[in-house]
């Protein structure tokens, strides 16, 4: 890469970084207003129950309550997804886990609202709830919703790209696994805060913790029946969001219509407990995979089925159901691929996305599966890899774009520093390590809402002090995204990041940003910003190439000065610069969007899994297991990111680092898990939920591999959430390398390593998981041919997506008992 | 409405006990206390702080006992030579508490009175003997420690009552071991947890006190395992048939990630990890190789 970066590439210290450590940042929590009112919410205690009546009477006697709402004030539902509107801000007819909220009160304190939330009486009419993927299958009725595609099983998706039949048999070998994979929840330090601001004209602001202050935007404007332009919506900064805070919340529409009913601001904040019915979190995910090698290890065909526990509303779970399906194809060459997806409603707080968003759960079992099948064709696990990584610039089975690939380099990297080639299947008993690979993408291809205008906008101001200001509707959610808009703007225009005054995530002061979600931000908004800060420096370069008399292409920025570059001490100051193209071209302000490339994957669902570019890990892990207690420790992991290249490296290495964190958790201890037959959660605090701490946390080895992308900014591409994907399965490969038992299921806790000893002494299989995965019949596939076969990324059969008639293929392949 | 109580002396504590009504609660290092208070705001309730009367701190060997005063902390207590040596498990269960923030400001008679299954110290005074030291306007009393919990979660503890302290026998030579082990290291609530105190001789259990925690209703002794350790002459035989016994006696429950059947499990390895670090190490065919 070029050398004359100033900026980008550096290990430069976050703008927001001052502001958080002296405790100066303004999280929506410390937001106060003059007569400001408080918030509470009644929240269901049934997992599934019709409301019969609500009676706010004696609530609203409280002395100090000004206002109580209850589902009758919203009749507009709404929800992330264009195709699952599902929920409405306050339960209107029925609840649909414990924790679903049916009023709210509005008082003088959190107290008086709490004790006047307690004061609402509502009668239930309990009905039999269904708390599990298996239930969902069995028990069609009483159905959670009723637009599920059918019974309570939300979506049912199958799709087929060339013939996996074909590729079975065409391996040498054919291995079917089974997997589980339990839910968990994001655990932002920061928990949910939303404070509404009336206007004196009848329009509201939301300041809000959000990760997607546009999509909370539409969907208020909407429930509250409002012109979107009465409604703003600022996101502040999130104490952490890793998914937790993509949809819009019952809670902020609810303190909006408090705030224009009472004519006072109105702020909620939740409490832990609450945070955990919010959830959204990761879906507990039942898999099953057959795949079919050549002796090489090469993929002839893969048929992968998942069956997720949505919870009680949509969320995202379409998306996340398509994305279990999605990233299989993108690391290691699949010559035939075919997915089945089922989406479940339960009565539990409803899933969404999580750090790697549906994508953790099938890359877990991908990457086990792949290690016991490279044992049994008497393979290294990397070396079989190696041989059949995706190529650079190829099109994959299921018409996924990828550009670089730094895979190679990743999984070379963490091989040679772990001394994987010494000490693979060689340590002593109890001590092992394991390897997995890994890719996600760098932004979703699509918009949640069809429309087809720029996903990111930045709009830049000039300032004649030689300050910029750099506009754009991005959320700081800690990743880094303010520090990103001003290194690419600094870099660009030759000043310092601090000399730039980043405004974000107003719906009213900003251009439209979609989000911090999917890995987007850095590459869009990268993007928008080196768009709109190139058309700042055009005009610079006019303005003072036109003074100086020098060329505008001789004409360099950096120093905070714009020069000759073939005379350099012949220059304006920036400030100057901005005085002199001012002069010439009245007020500057400049703009600059961005819109990814067209998906070549033109079939139904093929929205979900395109990017502009995929990120690529490696890791190696190793673990030391007491074979009598079953207890798990990480001391070490290697692992490789390609981010195709760093705009900072320290922000970085922080992402790949909390990742491994956040994978940890996930593999050896996280479960959010409810009690049977009653939907109440187990352990709804901090106290009980159990994540890791420093402690538990090992010696990380980060590498940082930059094989520049085309469509990223300067190259990039993500960092936020591909690191956790190879954690879980490359502990759980590094367990049966130290012990030789699979614990075919996540969290791998210390008495399922323990079960799966027992049952090898017992001459049994060394292995804990699933056995079976339900009966369902699934519509017609949608048939693409692949790139191979001559197609050109659409179906030739199976569309549209409802298929009523039960193929008779499908009725002959039921499963399966491992 | 909270009210808070700062007594100087005993005689204020116990006046202040017998003369306020409703909910009483004493005030010590707060890190049980408070949390619950913040989590579900008691309506009325009188807080006694206790740090400020002398006799409830503090650690001395009067004749054949330790005293140990409730308002000790766990930092005090796990520090103590007195502790260390007349009750090395409670040292050991006092030192691995929490965190040392928490162990800066917890006491022991919080531990004790706040009854939680889970309480790190109750199996270390268990598996000693303790007796817990009872005092009022109406006069003081002892008992022991495994009497003082009649259901899980409850104590024996009278309205008008503060706990004063513990008390051990202060045997020479006494040997003792803590393990527990949760989700994660520290801090967090035990998976389970186990004290053995032990007089040994010449290879053989003279005393023996083993104790659970965390994983049972409420922390309990091992009587049976107890009384075959002290009866069969040591060996592996006899630890595994101790073993099968510990595992069989005790009314382990199920938690999240820890079911009942791997709880007992656990205790039999823990178990023998706590015979093996006081001396009593043997080769044993336990677990599944």
């Amino acid at each position: 890469m070029s050398d004359d970066l100033r900026v980008i590439g550096k290990p430069l210290l976050k703008v927001d970084a001052r502001a958080k450590v002296i405790g100066a940042t303004r999280f929506a929590d410390d937001l106060a207003f003059p007569r400001m009112a408080f918030a509470r919410l009644l929240r269901s205690p049934h997992a599934h129950a019709l409301v019969k009546s609500i009676d706010v009477s004696k609530a609203l006697a409280l002395e100090g309550v000004y206002a109580v709402v209850t589902g009758e004030e919203f009749p507009v539902p709404f929800g992330i997804l264009p195709v699952s509107e599902d929920e409405h801000a306050l339960c209107r007819d029925k609840v649909r886990f414990v924790g679903d909220p049916v009023a709210a009160v509005a008082a003088r304190d959190e107290w008086i609202a709490e004790e006047a939330a307690n004061a609402i009486a509502v009668t239930y009419e309990p009905l039999p709830s269904i708390l599990s993927i298996e239930q969902a299958v069995a028990k069609p009725e009483p159905r959670i919703h009723d637009y599920a595609d059918e019974g309570n099983l939300h979506r049912k998706l199958s799709m087929e790209f060339g013939d996996v039949e074909r590729g079975f048999a065409e391996a040498d070998h054919v291995r079917e696994d089974f997997f589980f994979y339990e839910g968990n929840t994001h655990l932002p330090m920061e928990q949910h805060c939303a404070v509404a601001v009336p206007d004196p004209d009848g329009k509201v602001a939301i300041y809000s913790s959000t990760q997607t202050p546009h999509y909370l935007h539409k969907a208020a404007a909407k429930v509250l029946g409002m012109p979107p332009s009465h409604v703003r919506v600022i996101a502040t900064p999130n104490g952490g969001g890793f998914g937790g805070k993509s949809d819009p919340f019952n809670h902020e529409i609810v303190v909006a219509k408090l705030a224009l009913l009472t004519g006072r601001p109105v702020k909620i904040t939740l409490n832990r407990e609450e945070v955990f019915y919010c959830h959204r979190g990761r879906h507990p995910v039942l898999m099953w995979v057959r795949t079919g090698v050549k002796k090489d290890g090469a993929i002839t065909g893969m048929h992968f089925r998942s069956f997720l526990d949505g919870g009680a509303y949509g969320s995202y779970g379409v998306a996340s159901t398509y994305y279990t399906g999605a990233l299989q194809t993108v690391t290691y060459k699949v010559k035939n691929y075919r997915f089945e997806g089922v989406r479940a409603f339960t009565n539990k707080p409803p899933c969404g996305p999580k750090r790697g968003h549906g994508t953790p759960q099938p890359r877990t079992l991908l990457e086990v599966h792949l290690d016991k099948l490279a044992e049994e064709l008497a393979l290294d696990p990397i070396d079989m890899r190696l041989a059949h990584l995706v190529e650079p610039n190829s099109v994959t089975a299921n018409y996924l774009s990828v550009g670089s690939i730094g895979l190679r380099q990743c999984i070379e990297r963490v091989r040679d520093e772990s001394g994987w080639r010494e000490r693979f299947r060689k340590l002593p008993r109890g001590r092992g390590l394991g390897f997995a690979a890994s890719s996600y993408l760098s932004g979703a291809g699509l918009p949640i809402y069809w429309n087809s205008m720029p996903h990111s906008g930045v709009q830049l101001k000039l300032d004649r002090g030689g300050g910029v200001t750099c506009f754009c509707g991005s959320t700081e959610i800690g990743q880094g995204s303010d520090s990103v808009l001003a290194y690419v703007v600094a870099e660009v225009l030759g000043i310092d990041p601090f000399d730039i005054r980043v405004v974000t995530a107003d719906t009213d002061l900003t251009p439209v940003d979609l989000g911090s979600y999917s890995s987007r931000v850095t590459l869009m908004t990268g993007n928008a910003a080196l768009q709109a800060a190139g058309r700042a420096r055009e005009l610079l370069v006019e303005a003072v190439g036109a003074k100086l008399g020098v060329p505008k292409g001789r004409l360099g920025l950096a120093g905070r000065r714009v020069f000759d570059t073939e005379k350099p001490e012949v220059g304006l100051s920036f400030a100057e610069a901005v005085q002199c193209a001012e002069s010439k071209f009245g007020t500057l302000g400049t703009v600059g969007s961005y819109t990814p490339p067209p998906s070549k994957a033109k079939y139904r669902g093929g929205g979900v899994g395109p990017s502009p570019a995929y990120s690529y890990s490696a890791m190696v892990a190793e673990v030391e297991c007491d074979p009598e207690t079953g207890w798990v420790t990480v001391p070490r992991i290697w692992i490789a990111h390609d981010c195709g290249r760093a705009l900072n490296p320290l922000l970085v290495i922080g992402q790949v680092e909390g990742s491994v964190y956040m994978g940890l958790g996930e593999v050896l201890m996280e479960a959010q898990v409810f009690r049977n037959n009653l939907g109440v959660h187990r352990q709804p605090s901090l106290l009980e939920y159990k994540s890791p701490t420093t402690l538990e946390t090992p010696d990380i080895k980060t590498y940082l591999i930059e094989d520049p992308d085309p469509n990223g900014p300067y190259g990039a591409k993500e960092a936020g959430q591909g690191p956790l994907l190879p954690v879980m399965p490359a502990v759980l490969n590094a367990v049966y390398d130290a012990l030789g038992v699979r614990v075919d299921e996540v969290p791998l806790n210390p008495q399922r390593v323990l079960e799966a000893l027992r049952r090898k002494a017992d001459g049994k299989p060394g292995r804990v998981g699933p056995t079976a995965i339900p009966r369902v019949v699934y519509p017609d596939p949608i048939r693409v041919p692949t790139p191979w076969e001559g197609g050109d990324g659409r179906a030739v059969a199976g569309e549209p997506r409802k298929s009523q008639i039960p193929s008779q293929a499908r009725a002959r392949n039921p499963i399966t008992k491992g | 409405m909270i009210q808070v109580y700062r007594p100087e002396t005993l005689a204020e504590l116990f006046e202040l006990l017998a003369r306020l009504e409703g909910e009483r609660r004493c005030l010590a290092g707060g890190t049980d206390l408070l949390v619950q208070a913040q989590d579900a705001p008691p309506a009325a309730a009188s807080w006694l702080d206790v740090s400020a009367v002398p006799e409830l701190r503090g650690i001395s060997k009067e004749k054949d006992r330790v005293r140990i005063g409730s308002a000790t902390t766990f930092a005090d207590c796990a520090e103590s030579p007195l502790v260390q040596g007349y009750a090395p498990a409670l040292a050991q269960a006092c030192g691995r508490v929490a965190s040392p923030q928490v162990r800066n400001r917890a006491t022991l008679g919080g531990n004790i009175a706040g009854a939680a299954p889970d309480a790190d110290a109750v199996p270390a005074l268990l598996s000693l003997d303790a007796r817990v030291l009872l005092g009022s306007e109406r006069g003081s009393r002892s008992i022991a420690l495994g009497r003082f919990y009649p259901r899980p979660c409850r104590t024996v503890l009278r309205a008008d009552e503060v706990i004063l302290g513990f008390s051990v026998p202060a045997k020479k030579h006494l040997r003792g071991a803590f393990l527990r082990r949760g989700p994660r290291h520290v801090p967090g609530r035990s998976t389970l947890s186990l004290a053995v105190s032990a007089v040994l001789r010449e290879g053989a259990f003279i005393e023996l006190g083993i104790a659970v925690g965390a994983a049972t209703p409420r922390p309990v002794r091992a009587p049976l395992t107890e009384a075959l350790l002290l009866q069969r002459p040591w060996g592996a035989e006899t630890l595994a048939a101790a073993l099968e016994t510990l595992q069989s006696e005790l009314p382990f429950t199920d938690a999240p990630g820890a079911s009942a059947a791997y709880r007992s499990h656990l205790a039999g390895v823990f178990l023998k990890r706590a015979l093996a670090e006081i001396g009593m190490g043997t080769e044993s065919a336990f677990g599944p190789e």
